[in-house]
């Protein structure tokens, strides 16, 4: 495979920089999102049920906090794509390809954290709802908003380990990526 | 959707309230248990478990517990009122004090009793003395309407009936405002009942039904219904014309033509219109949990008079039972 011309090289690095840091951003906005949408719907319903029974505030504190987590999911995956790309160590310095991937990874994995808090608030929402009913229950009702936070976690680690897989550089007769294999911008020798 | 469930976010605060008042709401058995009280003091003293406790070294006559029952339930629904993203809901069920006290107002009675919620006493009185313009729609319109009417001479029965229709006409304008299916399904089917009545009572009196039709039309959604029934004329002939399971309960009573058929049917109906609202407990949140609690208190303030009332003026316990209506709290 022949080098591309610098100039070409730049422009693909820029695009590749800027996929990673919108995959980035949408990471940590969409998990922020939906744990603050999260965190108000359920702080709703345990604001009402504390106005009655405000004995109440340590059972419904936990529930209530629960949605929160996603938004700290979302960070974690956004540090871990700002390091893919270099960024900590100061040089910006990736493929379009893994540009492209780490978008997606980045749009998929907020995604998911941002619809899991906001179901999650609707489950701890019920909890709290259940709490208020009966509650001696509350530690069955704990039990439900928290099987939701599972899926929130998969998708951070599914999305921690691809971001860590594509450290792996591959081939020339087994390349890494997409764009490598079809022919994409590879980097310059350097001098 | 996204809109939906955006306005059913915003009921979370008053629904927590509601998921903690359901739980001092009184049971079935509960009734059961005050009706087997064969002496007052036992019956007071077992009135001490519920939240009428404070009203217990207070009051003594039936007229005072009736009254006593009633504020409760409106101080439990203006309290939720205050909570409520849209006052509309509460307001379904105290819009019936705003039209009793607005009659009083009209026919120059200074007194006016009935829980309210918009008509306070300072626009009641201006309503007296017949000046309207601070006086917010629908009541201003249906004010002036009868102000004209008591003045061209019609009696006060004929207001009676006409504030009656204005109110169930209101009601209906009020749901169609809200836009939840499961209140619009409550009330078409509370107004056609009541309309039902009105037009069976009417036929079982020996009068035309074309009059009562006159003041009760139009009805919203409920017009061509409501002229089906008077195009129908006996009420053995409206299963057709009552739709689904309301349809069902009317069949039920229909048959027998004593006078209290039209009563039966109207209590029948109550159970089935509770059947509708305990339909929102399954809610987690959004006007449906409220509307749901909020009937099963009014069911509780109705069971409660029948128990209390009852039984403090000497009524039999298993007449008593047969009125009580069936409770899922």
């Amino acid at each position: 495979m022949e080098a591309v011309d610098p100039g070409s090289f730049q422009y693909t690095i820029e695009i590749a920089r800027t996929l990673a840091f919108v995959g980035a951003a949408l990471a940590f906005g969409l998990g922020g999102c939906g744990s603050a949408k999260g965190i108000y719907i359920a702080s709703q319903q345990a604001a009402g049920v504390l106005s009655e029974k405000p004995d109440l505030f340590g059972q419904l504190l936990v529930m209530v906090a629960l949605p929160g987590t996603q938004g700290f999911y979302g960070f974690i995956i956004a540090v871990m794509i700002a390091m893919q790309t270099g960024l900590m160590n100061g040089v910006v310095n990736i493929t379009l390809s893994t540009g492209i991937a780490l978008f997606f990874i980045g749009a998929i994995a907020g995604t998911v954290q941002y619809v899991s808090a906001i179901f999650q608030g609707q489950a701890s929402a019920a909890g709290i709802a259940l709490v208020g009913r009966r509650p001696d229950k509350a530690g069955q009702a704990l039990l439900f908003p928290a099987l939701v936070e599972t899926y929130a976690v998969v998708a951070l680690l599914a999305a921690i380990l691809f971001i860590l897989w594509l450290n792996n550089p591959g081939t020339a007769e087994a390349p890494s990526n997409l764009f490598d294999f079809i022919g994409g911008a590879k980097l310059p020798a350097q001098p | 959707m996204a809109a939906l469930l955006e306005k059913a976010y915003s009921w979370g605060f008053v629904s927590g309230r509601v998921n903690v008042l359901e739980r001092g709401l009184l049971s079935q058995e509960f009734y059961q248990s005050l009706l087997a009280h064969q002496r007052t003091e036992d019956l007071l003293r077992h009135l001490q478990e519920t939240p009428l406790r404070d009203a217990v070294n207070a009051a003594g006559t039936w007229v005072d517990w009736s009254a006593i029952i009633d504020q409760h339930f409106y101080e439990q629904v203006a309290s939720l009122r205050k909570d409520c993203p849209d006052v509309r809901l509460p307001d379904l069920f105290l819009l019936q004090g705003d039209y009793q006290n607005l009659k009083r107002a009209l026919t120059q009675r200074s007194v006016y009793p009935f829980p309210h919620a918009v008509l306070t006493p300072e626009l009641l009185a201006a309503v007296a003395s017949h000046e309207l313009m601070s006086v917010p729609e629908p009541y201003k319109s249906v004010a002036q309407d009868a102000i004209e009417q008591l003045e061209a001479g019609k009696s006060v029965a004929e207001l009676d009936i006409k504030l009656d229709a204005a109110y169930l006409r209101h009601l209906l304008e009020s749901v169609e405002a809200l836009k939840v299916p499961l209140i619009t399904e409550y009330f078409e089917a509370y107004v056609l009942v009541r309309a039902a009545v009105v037009l069976w009572r009417s036929f079982l009196a020996g009068n035309s039904l074309s009059a009562p039709a006159a003041v009760l039309l139009p009805m919203k959604n409920l017009t061509q219904a409501i002229r089906d029934l008077v195009a129908a004329a006996d009420p053995k002939q409206w299963a057709g014309v009552i739709p689904g399971k309301l349809g069902e309960v009317f069949n039920a009573h229909v048959e027998s033509d004593d006078v209290d058929a039209a009563q039966r049917f109207e209590l029948g109906a109550n159970d089935y219109l509770a059947s509708i609202a305990r339909r929102g407990v399954g809610q987690v949140f959004g006007p449906e949990r409220i509307f749901s609690y909020i009937c099963e208190l009014a069911l509780q303030a109705y069971n409660l008079k029948v128990v209390v009332c009852g039984r403090l003026s000497k009524i039999d316990a298993d007449m008593l039972k047969r009125r009580l209506r069936k409770s899922h709290a």
